[in-house]
Formats: structure tokens, C-alpha cells, sequence
């Protein structure tokens, strides 16, 4: 299980910090799910389906920024996006120095890379970053918000939620007095999964969707809309097995082996190579290639300055983050159509780049 | 003025056209008979969806320096350390998708439009000039060099006055309209297989200027005087120059020329033509240089003997070249004669006497290569494109100059013009027994417009083009019209015929390109089979790039993103994402799916399906459904 460096949040300016820090912690991993996304190719059944496993956890993941970017709005904060530090350095760790908790050095930062599609990739990245805590291990949430642990601890992601949730019951509704409904993002999304942030109940509610989503229930892996959290969601691909509902299991559902998901790490995937933001682009050979990445760079730049626009007063901005965020696919799937002279294809790099 | 004012800023970069391909034949506009290859690239003989089938019509300016400055009192700097605005770079959007390059129709691709670009000049922290490009098809496109130019407004344009920078004083001091004008050619753009020629595959090089937009100008062009060159063929030396606007600023006064598109640049930045002058036509003397007055040759038209004339360029000079790049520096515009000031004498000839440029063809010889008609008459529609809902007015305003001074009482003719119409569009070999389009501009009478019209005071005559529903007359929606407006006094009546003096050198592309519409009956209960189908699948065929997005032609994802479609259906035309992002659907098909999208099925709650067409093949059933909904005409011409 992974844990992160966060304070404990202790006051309102703590707090957000804190759902700052959420909104990054959940853009970071958008990312590399959308580098797997791209570079799966061909329409097999089982490649489609691992298409919409991938998109369904990444549109969760936008969902995650939306919640914690409208009750930062909804508190007074100004959530930010359009920021070069905003985006991780890839490959490097996630914000607030997710890590591992077992093995030999607890706490050493997850490095998480931009990689092609591959099971392995599925199991030690994005099942390491999705892992949920298990039941037994729910903290005593009364343990953190009361200013009695050390300044710089380690979380588990859900107690870092907890810490925020608890933060805003003691603040109270009266945290949400400006909170302005024109100024939500709202209407993207299934209407139950995008509650108006005015209260403390609804910003309880939102984290909670944020949690589920991700983690599942502490009692089942299953979330409040009865989908599959995202762990089980990748297990399924690493398995090579669809995950269904299942009466006569004690959890209620099990993985299929008559449902297989064959997904060929060669033949169905755009053999793009590690962490395309570390290649030497300047030799003549690579200039159009230099110039998609660029493109690219730029573009993923615009949808993060159009998002930064849309929660801080203009949602109508999502509009165009939405239109940028197709032009970003259309711009990388290009670049991963561009054999690189030393083998291999390019790739989008996500840097932050102005024109 | 406009952009040829004294105060004006020069800028240099690149910039990116990667339009989609497939919907350059217009035999890929008809369902019944489209196959899979059209969606891939050509593959010699066969053009298949031509050199970008996936191209996601995208115009972008990338890297674009200020390079240059120039005031009102005739200096300029490109020192960053004399004016901030040098550091900046001219820029984009920078928070939304990008602007898009679009053809009239496939019938017509030689007035490719930008829509939705907005122009900042910016350093990222602070932006000195903000402002939507208004979207304008492009001019003059000279085929030797592959190379047009766009003008339009930065409007509404926002000027941050509090950067130090004289240059953004002096422009602001001038701008009363809330607008500036830019102008920037293109060229060097690559759709070589080889995806690292030149700049890049799709992307290719850009020179412009920003100035003033000053009350009454038009917003497109400079109604200034315009000099064409004197022969078209591309095998004759002459052609290596091509149209140049002029104007002349009397406050210095300079006759200041814009060469940005006239010169023959090749693709390693060779300037490979000799020498140019800059003088008029004398009746009596012939070309005659303007250079310094005490030393100005007279001479003969083709003879001349040069010593102290105005050196437009040098050849032996590597304009690229770090340190001097004069290209670069100045979009091609140059101030006439150099080093000193037009004459009075000077002044008063070339009131009423053609503006020339010349090539040396040896140190006595001249050869005038482009010129300003001898009536010294320009006429241009500001906008010459046009999109036109059956029942709708269009009003055209025209510009009508004298030796570049607006012509009051001018009477103009509007002619039926359509040479400039129907010139691409050639499909395989091997689709050969297609049928072709049916003759352009039919039914004539769809289309009506005063013949004669006649310039107000301040040179400027508004024409309206009347429409009625021209029917089906193609597979593709409506039908292409042109007309052309020529001063009546350059023609002549011949028997039946009008013949156009030759000495005008009309630019055939100045002329109107009109997409009219088809009207269609309304639907009260739009089905998915019955009437969205038919419209979208054309989509579908034609955009492969959608497919990353949704299925087009496939009720169920359309279904699942109707709120993104009907959102981005129901946007201004001028937004870079308003889909389609071709422009070509008429108000009356937008109307209906936006209808159909609001519909709630009985039993499903959705958009209804309607039931599918079950005669065989299907593809030939859902082109004929199509045809049904634009009035049941276009099935004479999909069956040859």
C-alpha cells in the first residue's frame, strides 16, 4: 500500500493546501493512464475492452480533480493548474511523495514513468497507485485533525482524505458561506457523482465519491454507485480476466477465466518508447518529431490553463478544456505514429511549454 | 493603411496547416459509392483521401518573434534593449484548441479560410496585444511559390498601455476603432512524405505585420494601389514577381510597397531574381525610376541606364542571414526611395500614372515585371467568400481606388464569373466512370444582384446578393457561384459579348465565391435512419480524425455524446471548436439535428432511431435517403 508525506491538517489554510495538493495527486496520474490509453492499438475485443478500463478509471480521475478543485472553489481557494510545477516530472514520483510502505524502505517515493501499454506496467504502476487500504486497516480517523501527530507523517491516501474531511467538520458550514454555485464545474459528469459543493455535507459526500472510486467500500470492492474501484479494474487486465458480479462469492463478485482479456504487449500495443520526455530531439532526423512533441507540450499546457480558467469563476471554460483534450489525442496519437531513428516510436511528454 | 502604416510591428515564425484531405474530391462526398481507402493516404495512382487523410484542419502559429518595429517618425529598431514589445512572440490561444484552416467547398480550394484564431502578442507573463482574428479566406495564392497571404482585424483588440514600450504608445495613439490590422503570408508549407523536409511535414513559414486599422478601410486588403504582374506564364522570367500592394504615405512621404508575396523566395531562401526598381509609367518617358530626384534616369520601358535608383534588394545579399535579414525583419514592406523623400514633382506623377517594378536585365536594361493597370482602377470586394442559406440577403461591400485614392461616382459591374470555380476536385483514374459534378452556377437563377452599381463618396458601393433555394443541383450540398466586378469603363461591348480590356489584369480570385445552400422541407420528427444518418455518415467518411472521438455514423456513440455535439453545434461560427469543423452544413441540416437531438424516444427516452432502410445495398439506400431530404433531385446525379 502506497502512503504519502502530508501534514495533517490542522486549520482552514492547511486545508487548502491540502485539496491542492488532491487536485494534483489526482491530475498526476492522468498522465500515465493516458500514455497507456493511447498507445493500445487495433480494435480486438479484448484491447477495446481495455480501452474503456483505462478511459472509465481516467474520466474518474477527472472527476477526483473537479471534486476536490469545487470545494477548494467553494472554501474561498483558487485551485491552480496552469502552473510548470503543476505537472509531475515523469519519470518521478507523485505529488506529496507517494511511496511504498513495505519492502525494505518505507516510504521510498513510487517512480512512475510514461510507458507503453504492458501488463507489467498495469501491475507495478497503476495497481500500485490504485491499491486501497485493506478493511483492517482503516485508521481511527480521530487520530489525525486533533494537531497531535507529527508534522511530517505518513499517510495512506484515504487517511490523507480522512484528515481533510475531518478538517471540514470542525470548520463547520459556516467554511462554505461564499461558496457561489455559478462558480461550480459542474454538468460534465453523471449528476449523482457531481454534488454542488455548498455545505459541509456535500463536500463530505465528494470526498467520499473521490475515495470509492478509487478504493472501493471498506467492506467490499465495490463503490457507492456498485462499480468496480479502479485496483480491481486494472487487476483485471493484469489477470487477463473480467471481473463480474458473482451472488455465491462472500464479496460479490469474482474474476471470469471464461471472459479472458489477451491483450499482446508487442502486437497490440504502439511500441512507443520509456518516458519519451527524455529523448534527444535535436538531431535533424527528429525535427518533425520535435515539433509534434512541442505541439503537444503546448497543447496539454492550453488544457491546463483552460481548466485553471474554468475553476476560478468561468466554468463555461470547460468547454474548451474538453476540445483542448481531444486536440491532445488527435496531436498524440501523431507523434506515436513517428518511428524514431534509434527504434521505437515517440510520444506525448506532458511538459508545461508556452508558445 | 491599415498594416502599411508607418507604426507597425513585423513578426516571423512558423506556423502549422494540417487541413484533412479526403474531403478535397468531391466524389467522396457521396456514401453510396465511398470506399475505405478514400481514408487513407494516396498511394500513387491512386490518390485515395490524398497527402492527409487524418488531418484535424488545425492552423497553428508556433515560434513567431516580433522581429522588428518601425515608428510613425520613419525609424525602427529590432533592439530588445530600445523596445520591450521585441521581446515578446506572437502567439496563439493560449488556453484553448486551435484555430482552423477550411476550404469553401471542395469546388473551390483556392480561398481556404482561418476561423477562430485569436493573436496574442505576449511573453508569456504579459500580453501586449489580445485580440480575435476575424476570420478571412486567403489572397492572391501564387502558385510558383505556393504561397498566399491572409489580412484581417485583431478586433475587439485589448492594448496593454502599461508596458514602456513606444512602439505600443504610438499604436495606440493611432487606434481609434478598437481594432488593429495584421497581415501575414505563408509559404514553404510541406506535404512531402518526408516527414522532416522544409519545416516539417504540414508546417511551413510565416511573415507578418500588425498596425493601425483606421475608420473606413477595408478590413481584408489594402485599398491602396495594386500592382499585378505583367505576364502569368510561369515560364517567363517576368512571373518571378507577383502582386504587391502600395500605398503612399504622404506625411514622409514614401510610396512604401509590400512585397511579402512577390518575390520568388524558393524553399532554401534563395531570392533568385535580379535586381528590382521601383518607378511608374510615364506616357511619354516610359518607366521611370524614383530615385534621388537630381539623379533620376528617364527611360525607355525596357532600356534604362541605373545609377542612382532605389534598390528594392540586392541579390548578391543573403537576406537570411543573422545581422541583416531583411526579409525577416520586414515582412517584405519597403519605404521608396530609400534614403530620402518622394519629391513634389515625384508626388504629383505619381498621382495619375501606373506605379511599376522593374528587372535589370543588364546595367542598361530594364524590363517592367509588375505594374499597376494603365486605368490605375482596383475594385475588390472586401470578403469575397461566401456561405449562403437559401432566402437569405448577403451584402458585398466593394472597394473602388484611382491611382490608390478612393473613386467617388465610379459605376462597377457585376459580371457571372466562375473560371475560379471547379478547378480541383479531380478523383482517381480508376473512378473515372463516377459521375462528374454537374456544371457549376446552375440554376442560374438562384442567385440575383444588381448589375451595375455605383461608388459613394468615399469610393465604397454595397451590392446585395439576393438567394433563393438552388435545389439539388449536386450530391454535395447547394452549388457554387462566383461573380466578379470589374470598373464598366474596362469593358467593352463586343457583339453580344462584354470583353474585359486585357490591360486590367484582373485577379480572377478577387471575384466572389459563393456556397448556396440547399433548402430542404421541414421535419417535425427527425429519425436517426431517415434524416441524420444520411448527413452524418458524409461526416464520418470524410473526417477519420472523429473517429478518435466518436463514431459519426453510428447512432449509439452519437447518442452518448449528444450534449458534446449539440453543445459544439450550437456554437458561433467563429469558435475554433463550432463543429462541423468544415463550415459547410446549412442552418437548415445544423437545425434539424439539433432537433433530433432534443427528441425523446417513447420507449428509449432518446433520440429516435427510426426504423433502418431495408432495401439492398444499403449503402445506395442511405445515399438515397439523403437525396430525399434535400428535396429528392440528387438521385439523377449519384446515378450518373
Amino acid at each position: 500500500m502506497l502512503l504519502l508525506r502530508a501534514q495533517p491538517v490542522s486549520n482552514a489554510s492547511e486545508l487548502k493546501a491540502a485539496l491542492q495538493s488532491a487536485i494534483s495527486l489526482e491530475h498526476s496520474t492522468i498522465p500515465p493512464y493516458l500514455t497507456a490509453y493511447y498507445t493500445l492499438k487495433g480494435n480486438s475485443p479484448s484491447v477495446t475492452y481495455a480501452r474503456t478500463v483505462i478511459r472509465n478509471v481516467i474520466v474518474e480521475e477527472m472527476l477526483h480533480m473537479t471534486l476536490a478543485a469545487n470545494i477548494l472553489n467553494a472554501i474561498g481557494g483558487t485551485p491552480k493548474f496552469a502552473d510548470p510545477d503543476f505537472i509531475p516530472k515523469y519519470p518521478g514520483p507523485l505529488p506529496m511523495g507517494i511511496g511504498e510502505n513495505d519492502g525494505p524502505a518505507p516510504g521510498t517515493p513510487l517512480i512512475v514513468e510514461l510507458k507503453r501499454y504492458s501488463r507489467e506496467t498495469v501491475k507495478t504502476v497503476f495497481m500500485a497507485i490504485e491499491e486501497p487500504e485493506k478493511p483492517f486497516d482503516i485508521p481511527n480517523i480521530s487520530a489525525f485533525g486533533l494537531g497531535a501527530g507529527p508534522r511530517q507523517s505518513f499517510q495512506t491516501i484515504g487517511q490523507f482524505y480522512a484528515s481533510i474531511k475531518e478538517q471540514i467538520r470542525q470548520e463547520g458550514d459556516v467554511l462554505f458561506k461564499n461558496a457561489d454555485p455559478d462558480r461550480q464545474v459542474r454538468g460534465w459528469f453523471k449528476p449523482n457523482e457531481e454534488p454542488e459543493i455548498k455545505d459541509v455535507a456535500s463536500a463530505l459526500s465528494a470526498i467520499d465519491i473521490i475515495v470509492e472510486q478509487g478504493e472501493g467500500t471498506p467492506k467490499r470492492p465495490l463503490d457507492f454507485q456498485d462499480d468496480f474501484p479502479h485496483f480491481y479494474r486494472f487487476q483485471e487486465l493484469y489477470l487477463g480476466k473480467r471481473l463480474v458480479r458473482d451472488p455465491s462469492s462472500e464479496l460479490g463478485v469474482a474474476y471470469d477465466p471464461l471472459q479472458p482479456i489477451t491483450i499482446d504487449d508487442r502486437a497490440d500495443v504502439i511500441q512507443m518508447v520509456d518516458n519519451p520526455g527524455e529523448l534527444d530531439l535535436t538531431a535533424p532526423a527528429n525535427l518533425f518529431v520535435r515539433r509534434l512533441s512541442n505541439e503537444c507540450d503546448r497543447v496539454y499546457t492550453k488544457l491546463l490553463r483552460a481548466l485553471e480558467t474554468a475553476f476560478n469563476g468561468t466554468p463555461k471554460k470547460m468547454s474548451d478544456a474538453l476540445s483542448t483534450m481531444f486536440e491532445l489525442k488527435t496531436v498524440a496519437e501523431e507523434l506515436l505514429e513517428q518511428p524514431l531513428p534509434g527504434g521505437g516510436f515517440a510520444g506525448p511528454r506532458f511538459r508545461y511549454m508556452l508558445d | 493603411m491599415s498594416y502599411l502604416n508607418a507604426v507597425r510591428l513585423h513578426f516571423a515564425g512558423t506556423f502549422r496547416a494540417n487541413p484533412g484531405t479526403v474531403n478535397n474530391d468531391t466524389r467522396h462526398f457521396n456514401a453510396a459509392t465511398f470506399k475505405e481507402r478514400y481514408q487513407t493516404v494516396e498511394d500513387p495512382p491512386n490518390l485515395n483521401g490524398w497527402w492527409n487523410p487524418k488531418g484535424a484542419n488545425a492552423f497553428r502559429l508556433s515560434e513567431c518573434r516580433v522581429t522588428n518595429v518601425c515608428y510613425a517618425d520613419g525609424t525602427s529598431t529590432f533592439s530588445e534593449a530600445e523596445d520591450p514589445i521585441l521581446r515578446m512572440t506572437v502567439r496563439e490561444a493560449q488556453d484553448r484548441s486551435a484555430a482552423k484552416i477550411v476550404d469553401l467547398d471542395p469546388e473551390q480550394q483556392f480561398v481556404s479560410e482561418i476561423w477562430g484564431l485569436q493573436i496574442n502578442v505576449s511573453d508569456g507573463a504579459r500580453t501586449a496585444i489580445k485580440g480575435e482574428f476575424l476570420p478571412v479566406a486567403f489572397s492572391d495564392m501564387w502558385w510558383v511559390r505556393r504561397t498566399p497571404w491572409f489580412q484581417s482585424l485583431i478586433a475587439p483588440v485589448q492594448i496593454d498601455e502599461g508596458i514602456d514600450s513606444r512602439f505600443l504608445r504610438e499604436l495606440s495613439e493611432l487606434t481609434t476603432e478598437d481594432a488593429l490590422s495584421v497581415k501575414f503570408v505563408v509559404d514553404q508549407h510541406s506535404s512531402s512524405s518526408d516527414r522532416n523536409r522544409g519545416r516539417g511535414f504540414t508546417y511551413g513559414r510565416v511573415y507578418g505585420t500588425i498596425g493601425p486599422y483606421l475608420a473606413g478601410e477595408p478590413r481584408h486588403f489594402v485599398a491602396g494601389r495594386y500592382l499585378r504582374p505583367v505576364s502569368s506564364n510561369p515560364r517567363n522570367a517576368a512571373n518571378s514577381v507577383y502582386c504587391i500592394s502600395a500605398m503612399v504615405d504622404r506625411e514622409r512621404p514614401k510610396l512604401r510597397l509590400d512585397l511579402g508575396n512577390a518575390l520568388l523566395i524558393s524553399a532554401d531562401n534563395a531570392l533568385n531574381v535580379g535586381a528590382l526598381y521601383g518607378g511608374y509609367i510615364d506616357e511619354k518617358r516610359g518607366f521611370t525610376l524614383l530615385g534621388n530626384a537630381t539623379s533620376n534616369p528617364t527611360v525607355a520601358p525596357a532600356v534604362a541606364v541605373a545609377r542612382d535608383a532605389q534598390i528594392l534588394y540586392r541579390p548578391d545579399v543573403d537576406y537570411e542571414a543573422d545581422g541583416l535579414a531583411w526579409y525577416h525583419r520586414t515582412a517584405g514592406i519597403v519605404d521608396l526611395p530609400g534614403n530620402s523623400a518622394l519629391t513634389d514633382e515625384q508626388m504629383s506623377a505619381i498621382a495619375s500614372r501606373p506605379l511599376a517594378v522593374a528587372q535589370q536585365l543588364s546595367s542598361t536594361e530594364f524590363r517592367i515585371v509588375a505594374s499597376e493597370n494603365r486605368h490605375g482602377l482596383f475594385v475588390r470586394p472586401d470578403t469575397f467568400t461566401f456561405r449562403i442559406n437559401p432566402g437569405d440577403d448577403q451584402e458585398v461591400t466593394l472597394f473602388a481606388t484611382k491611382f490608390g485614392e478612393p473613386t467617388a461616382n465610379l459605376q462597377i459591374r457585376a459580371v457571372e464569373e466562375l473560371a475560379h470555380i471547379g478547378l480541383g476536385s479531380i478523383g482517381d483514374e480508376d473512378e473515372i466512370h463516377l459521375p462528374r459534378q454537374p456544371r457549376k452556377g446552375i440554376p442560374q437563377d438562384a442567385i440575383s444582384y444588381p448589375l451595375l452599381v455605383t461608388t459613394n463618396t468615399r469610393g465604397v458601393a454595397k451590392v446585395t446578393v439576393k438567394t433563393k433555394n438552388p435545389g439539388s443541383p449536386r450530391f454535395l450540398d447547394g452549388q457554387m457561384y462566383g461573380v466578379a466586378f470589374y470598373p464598366a469603363d474596362v469593358l467593352v461591348q463586343e457583339n453580344n459579348n462584354l470583353v474585359l480590356d486585357p490591360e486590367y489584369r484582373h485577379n480572377p480570385l478577387h471575384a466572389l465565391s459563393i456556397l448556396l445552400w440547399s433548402g430542404m422541407p421541414e421535419v417535425k420528427e427527425p429519425t436517426w435512419y431517415g434524416h441524420i444518418l444520411p448527413i452524418l455518415e458524409v461526416y464520418a467518411n470524410l473526417y477519420p480524425v472523429m473517429k478518435g472521438m466518436m463514431r459519426l455514423d453510428d447512432y449509439d456513440s452519437v447518442v452518448s455524446n449528444q450534449k458534446l455535439i449539440a453543445m459544439a453545434m450550437s456554437l458561433d461560427e467563429a469558435h475554433p471548436n463550432y463543429m462541423p469543423v468544415t463550415r459547410d452544413l446549412s442552418r437548415a441540416k445544423k437545425q434539424l439535428i439539433l432537433h433530433w437531438l432534443e427528441l425523446k424516444d417513447n420507449a428509449t427516452g432518446l433520440p429516435p432511431k427510426g426504423d433502418p432502410p431495408d432495401t439492398r445495398p444499403v449503402k445506395e439506400t442511405s445515399a438515397l435517403a439523403g437525396a430525399a431530404v434535400r428535396g429528392g433531385k440528387g438521385a439523377q446525379f449519384t446515378n450518373g
